[in-house]
């Protein structure tokens, strides 16, 4: 092997561990600051109608203003409005649970458990590095499958069929988390803004949908 | 139906239109993809099913 190209590959593994490094910090901060956003939500007593106002305007965001602000530094104010915003949509949520006996339980469960997931898959992902690229198509397929059930059934009201979205929405999640890491130690994402936004997404999905089995499996849901 | 649940569906809808053509994009990706190893994918998620199988016993 050439100079250069020994060179060149350690210049490739710098950068990939500078946007691990980058995604991670940019990770526990916008999470932190999530769960303070959802905090005051929970405070104030934000009404649904608010929370979805604010879930919708965190979508609008990552769909439309993040893409083309993600290469400069109002990304980060735009991550923050993303991260801030759905984090206080969760008021609602986090104020029916805990209404509830073992609410606050519930509710630590849910997070600890989104936590280890979510540690748990990114360590198998980094230490394997193994090429999850395949199941893109799978995921973003079953995703959008999810999505329309999902719609059908704001109409149906089928309870057993929330469920069984919510246990589905667990594991596209944690795919997509695997997904997501393969492709940034892989260096085919170099963009830490957008990973950071997409791995948040992910654990925000399965926190929410976790809560929900949790609540039904406590029978208070 | 309240107007809650039509501004949800709304919204999901709107998710859907906008994920269409990246979900398009990443199916033919995803077939020119040479490296399948589901296995390896098949048994971290297999773990995460467990494990919230046993968080929902444990609650």
């Amino acid at each position: 092997m050439s100079t250069y190209s020994v060179q060149s590959a350690n210049e490739a593994t710098l950068a990939t561990n500078k946007l691990i490094k980058n995604t991670y910090i940019l990770l526990s901060v916008t999470l932190i600051f999530s769960a303070i956003m959802a905090a005051v939500s929970v405070a104030i007593q934000l009404p649904p109608m608010m929370s979805l106002v604010c879930m919708i305007g965190g979508m609008v965001l990552a769909m439309f203003v993040l893409p083309r602000t993600a290469n400069s530094s109002t990304g980060l104010l735009v991550v923050f409005g993303i991260t801030g915003l759905l984090g206080f949509s969760l008021g609602p949520l986090l104020s029916y649970y805990l209404a509830m006996p073992n609410g606050s339980e519930l509710i630590a469960t849910a997070f600890g458990g989104t936590g280890a997931i979510f540690l748990g898959l990114s360590g198998y992902a980094l230490t394997t590095r193994k090429n999850f690229n395949f199941m893109g198509g799978f995921l973003f397929a079953g995703f959008l499958m999810v999505l329309v059930v999902m719609v059908a059934n704001i109409f149906l009201q089928i309870p057993a069929l929330s469920l069984a979205l919510s246990a589905v929405v667990i594991m596209l999640m944690a795919g997509f988390i695997l997904f997501d890491t393969s492709r940034m130690v892989r260096g085919e994402e170099t963009n830490y803004i957008m990973m950071t936004v997409s791995l948040y997404i992910n654990m925000f999905n399965i926190f929410v949908h976790l809560l929900h089995l949790l609540g039904f499996a406590s029978g208070d849901d | 139906m309240d107007w809650m649940s039509i501004l949800m569906a709304g919204a999901l809808i709107m998710l859907i239109i906008f994920l269409w053509p990246r979900a398009k994009m990443m199916l033919e990706m995803s077939a020119q993809e040479t490296e399948r190893d589901w296995k390896g994918a098949i048994i971290p998620i297999v773990a995460v099913i467990a494990f919230v199988v046993f968080l929902m016993m444990a609650v």
